[in-house]
């Protein structure tokens, strides 16, 4: 009995401590109305990558295209002469890169920042442009024969994708299909297999993470890593290359390269963007950097 | 008029006689790295019409393992798995038929075909006809020559359907 007594108190307790702020607040603070006009307009959340700025009228910003995911043969160069370079994740290609893929392989690109692209087995395909110029973004494939799966995302701006082939050419402003281009049936496209596109990107997002939750995101000033992790690798390298005209132009890097430098430059320009004056980002715990991995 | 009846046999002798190609792509790319393997398809990818010796490495490259050294080891390798009947004659550089291609196919992939083909087995002829129905080589014939974008195509197709995505 006694202890039923004290509970009831106790919970009487709880309830008024609880209510007592609101009142209080409605006692202190006039109510005054804000005209709904003045209100601000709902923005995007900012982790959300769905919308891109467009760039001022004629400015061009050369893109680039990641690698996601890699299985068996698959192999590219950014220049007709050059070596073949088998591919790996996280490698960035260029302009004018070509790709090409054997047997039971492919590679999954996220080109740019609208599209991503998986190129099937016994594949050869070229990507002589990817840019934003201006509030459209352009990109062209050209497939000599094989098969690839791809979807154009809506990010906000003008979509100018097109996929060549020897006997068609298909020009999306967002969508996703299948394509195939063989010598014996010439240009087949049919619904996209969109949930292997959807699952590769998962699965590329979580590597990161797993890498960003482990002994080298320690210094993080997030309480948990993989929220910076996501929210980083998200916006910024999946989503493309944002900050490559930070890095000046594309002569000034190694052309034979195909690491990425997007993903520690990208971190870091979201730090720059978030005003983070904290040494000790992701990826750098114990001297370390990101591409150090 | 013999001279005329010796011309036309001449040329009809001619026709029957299949083409012989000046190189091979399997010579120049011989090693079983990533490189030299991805090279021999686009060196393939560009060829009109595919020798025996290409075409035989093509179709060991998709099926099995190639570790054969020359030509006769393919031809060796091919006969073993039922490809070409024991004793047939391949030459090298001599154009592949689209016939015995159609066969390793069909047994390689498990197509049983229809009923002809399931009750006397995969014969060249029949194994192109079911590859013609499935469209993995539509209107082509047993003793055409391939060409390797065509030989890629059904190679490719053959490998989807043996993952199962055809």
């Amino acid at each position: 009995m006694r202890a039923s007594v004290f509970n009831l108190l106790f919970l009487a307790a709880i309830l008024i401590s609880g209510l007592m702020p609101e009142m209080a607040a409605g006692q202190d603070k006039p109510k005054a109305e804000t005209p709904k006009a003045d209100k601000p307009k709902a923005e995007a959340p900012k982790g959300s990558a769905k919308k891109v700025a467009a760039l001022p009228k004629g400015k061009v910003k050369v893109l680039e295209a990641i690698v996601m995911e890699v299985k068996g043969a698959a192999q590219a160069r950014n220049k007709p002469k050059e070596k073949w370079r088998k591919l790996k994740i996280n490698d960035v290609l260029k302009p004018g890169a070509v790709i090409r893929t054997g047997r039971k392989s492919f590679v999954a690109l996220r080109i740019g920042v609208n599209a991503s692209v998986v190129i099937d087995r016994q594949t050869r395909v070229a990507l002589p442009e990817m840019v934003q110029d201006g509030g459209t973004l352009r990109t062209r494939v050209k497939m000599a024969y094989g098969k690839s799966d791809m979807r154009v995302d809506q990010v906000g701006l003008r979509n100018d994708f097109s996929v060549a082939t020897p006997t068609a050419t298909l020009a999306v402003r967002g969508t996703a299909w299948q394509l195939k281009w063989d010598a014996v049936n010439g240009f087949f496209a049919v619904g996209d297999d969109g949930n292997r596109i959807r699952s590769i990107e998962v699965r590329y997002l979580s590597g990161i993470n797993a890498f960003l939750s482990s002994g080298n995101a320690t210094s993080s000033d997030y309480a948990i890593p993989g929220i910076k992790a996501f929210y980083e690798t998200y916006v910024l390298p999946l989503k493309g290359a944002i900050d490559t005209t930070d890095r000046g132009p594309l002569e000034q890097t190694d052309p034979g390269s195909l690491e990425n430098p997007t993903l520690t430059t990208g971190i870091r320009a979201a730090q720059r963007a978030r005003g983070d004056k904290t040494q000790g980002g992701v990826g750098s715990s114990g001297g370390s950097d990101t591409q150090d991995r | 008029m013999g001279s005329r009846a010796l011309f036309v046999s001449a040329l009809l002798l001619a026709c029957c006689a299949r083409t012989t190609l000046k190189g091979s792509v399997v010579d120049q790319h011989t090693s079983r790295e990533e490189t030299t393997e991805l090279d021999f398809w686009d060196g393939l990818a560009e060829q009109r019409a595919v020798s025996n010796s290409d075409a035989l490495h093509a179709l060991i490259l998709s099926f099995t393992q190639d570790d054969s050294p020359d030509h006769a080891a393919r031809v060796l390798l091919a006969t073993k798995r039922g490809w070409i009947r024991s004793g047939t004659e391949i030459p090298a550089r001599e154009t592949a038929r689209v016939g015995w291609v159609a066969r390793a196919v069909c047994l390689e992939t498990g197509i049983e075909g229809g009923l002809t083909m399931r009750l006397i087995g995969p014969r060249q002829r029949y194994a192109v006809k079911e590859l013609n129905h499935m469209r993995w080589l539509p209107e082509m014939s047993q003793n055409q020559a391939v060409s390797g974008l065509q030989l890629i195509s059904v190679l490719s197709e053959a490998e989807d359907h043996l993952a199962g995505e055809s």
